[in-house]
């Protein structure tokens, strides 16, 4: 908590700072940014352009890449085969997670299969999946699904643990139902670590994907990058990397990133004493159905 | 709870709490290893000739350790991750502390660590493969580049955090600079510069099988490639097993351990449930 204080201080005296001078700061990153393609342009004259294309070529071949390459075809194979993954991981992970935070004995079963899952690499998982089961979409789908689930498990199961077990034991004596609990107690308290889970595997998964593409499927991003790697055409690599890095990152910031800020806004609002009124007011509520449910002859 | 840990010092109350806990259990997590190998048997009855079952796989492995260049590809690629780790972690701690104590540095390179986070290693490696050439300083750079942003993401962040208080102190003894970046920001960045090698080293092995697998001779990601190549599945399973084993226990087995040690002197933060 003092933590969290600490924290949001420096942020405001950050932000006053800021607030000062927004201008000077803009102009440094610009000229950083500007520095940086100075120095990449000179080492490709100095090395030579066959090998290190400039700049300007990346972008040109950028522009052919997104206008004339089938751009829309890979792209939605490969953010197809990204999104089926992410959804049946975080199907998986959500209910591993949850019954590992609640139950013991769930948690003795799956803790060593979790942690030793996660120090299996997205390669092995690709290889092993293209080779499986062959050169089909489904491939980088279940590679996705088995290199990403441990890490997204591993996420809700901790913020499953981090539950308070006041509000817990509140709720209890006041008589919420055990799916009132799951509503308001457990499932809010998991959601960031559920939409946090799902940035950190949308960051794994786009990767694991590529890479098995790469292995053996034909359409779609990796397949992409490896045709330009195996005719040696360093500005096509690049070209594709970049498109579907940014394609990538607008999904994260553009998407998940609101909806993350959204479904933690009740952490900014005094935390504990909302959740405690809207218990009260589910346990008032509960009661009162109850009652009634007592007083009307069926 | 609270009585019961009192009397006692935490550390020792932590000892005999997860004594006490893994007395239970040991055998659901047993049964949970046998359930593992029993559902990747059932998998290799259901794909005979594609999936290889576990005994199989062991018996490749024996193979492979017995008569083929198991140590010394283990060695080539962990000189060559090492390589690169090392040159990583030196020159982030140089801009982690550059970024986090000079805010010109900072906002000159913030957008660059942010960017080079994202870049994935699969990217660098073809890049430095195709740059650099067939020989090994292309997994190096390979690790250079996609590691780097990582570990100076923690050691900036960390160096930023680090306390006024013990600074101004220093300023008013007249330490100098020299003396307070060795006794005061050096020392409290040692975790920090820890758990990023920790991070790093997770990409560093990654990236250095895959340059190996793009067309290096020799190393672990080479022989991962001639059995794929092959369509040795059993092959495949037996190398990478083996070495992310290995890498594993690098990782926690020794990294860890000198965690743990660095963090011993901070009072017992994890006592309060």
């Amino acid at each position: 908590m003092s933590n969290q204080q600490q924290r949001s201080t420096r942020g405001s005296g950050a932000a006053a700072r800021r607030h000062r001078s927004v201008a000077a700061p803009v102009l440094l990153r610009i000229t950083a940014v500007g520095v940086m393609l100075a120095l990449w342009w000179l080492a490709a004259r100095w090395i030579g352009t066959d090998i290190i294309p400039t700049p300007d070529v990346v972008g040109g071949r950028l522009v052919n890449v997104v206008l004339h390459e089938e751009f829309v075809r890979h792209m939605t194979a490969t953010v197809a085969r990204v999104s089926i993954a992410l959804v049946v991981s975080l199907g998986i992970a959500t209910a591993l997670g949850i019954a590992m935070g609640l139950n013991r004995g769930a948690e003795r079963f799956f803790d060593g299969i979790v942690l030793g899952g996660r120090v299996m690499p997205g390669l092995a998982w690709a290889l092993l999946a293209v080779m499986v089961i062959g050169v089909s979409g489904t491939a980088p789908i279940l590679a996705v699904v088995l290199a990403v689930s441990p890490l997204l498990t591993l996420q809700i199961w901790e913020g499953t643990k981090a539950l308070d077990r006041d509000l817990f034991q509140m709720a209890q004596v006041f008589e919420v139902g055990r799916f009132g609990r799951l509503r308001h107690i457990v499932v809010p308290a998991i959601m960031p670590s559920i939409v946090g889970g799902a940035k950190l595997g949308l960051a794994l998964s786009w990767k694991v994907t590529v890479l098995a593409e790469l292995f053996g499927v034909r359409s779609g991003v990796g397949y992409e990058i490896n045709r330009n790697f195996q005719i040696f055409s360093l500005d096509g690599v690049l070209a594709w990397a970049l498109a579907f890095a940014a394609v990538m990152a607008l999904i994260e910031y553009g998407l998940i990133a609101p909806l993350y800020s959204h479904l933690t806004r009740w952490r900014r609002s005094d935390d504990r004493l909302s959740v405690a009124t809207r218990l009260l007011r589910q346990a008032a509520w509960f009661r009162q159905v109850r009652d009634t449910r007592a007083e009307v002859p069926i | 709870m609270t009585t019961t840990v009192e009397s006692r010092t935490p550390a020792a109350a932590a000892a005999s709490n997860r004594r006490r806990r893994d007395a239970g259990g040991i055998w659901v997590r047993a049964m949970a290893a046998v359930s593992v190998l029993l559902a990747w048997w059932l998998t290799s009855l259901a794909f005979t000739g594609v999936v290889p079952s576990p005994l199989v796989t062991l018996e490749r492995l024996w193979h492979i350790v017995r008569y083929e260049a198991f140590v010394s590809s283990v060695a080539v690629t962990l000189g060559r991750v090492g390589a690169g780790m090392a040159i990583t972690v030196l020159v982030a701690v140089i801009v982690g502390i550059a970024m986090g104590r000079n805010r010109i540095v900072e906002l000159f390179l913030d957008t660059f660590v942010l960017i080079g986070r994202t870049i994935p290693g699969l990217v660098w490696a073809l890049v430095a493969v195709m740059v650099v050439g067939l020989n090994n300083s292309a997994p190096v750079v390979a690790v250079f580049l996609t590691a780097t942003p990582l570990v100076v993401l923690q050691i900036w962040e960390a160096a930023k955090a680090e306390s006024r208080d013990l600074f101004d102190m220093a300023k008013v003894f007249e330490v100098g600079r020299a003396g307070r970046l060795r006794h005061i920001l050096l020392p409290s960045l040692v975790p920090s510069i820890v758990a990023g090698t920790k991070l790093g080293l997770t990409l560093a092995w990654q990236v250095v099988v895959l340059a190996e697998l793009f067309g290096l001779g020799s190393g672990v990601g080479y022989q991962i490639h001639e059995n794929f190549s092959n369509f040795d599945i059993a092959g495949v399973l037996a190398w990478t097993l083996s070495f992310a084993l290995i890498m594993a226990f690098i990782e926690y087995g020794v990294i860890g351990r000198v965690q743990a040690r660095l963090v011993r002197w901070r009072p017992a933060t994890e006592l309060k449930s």
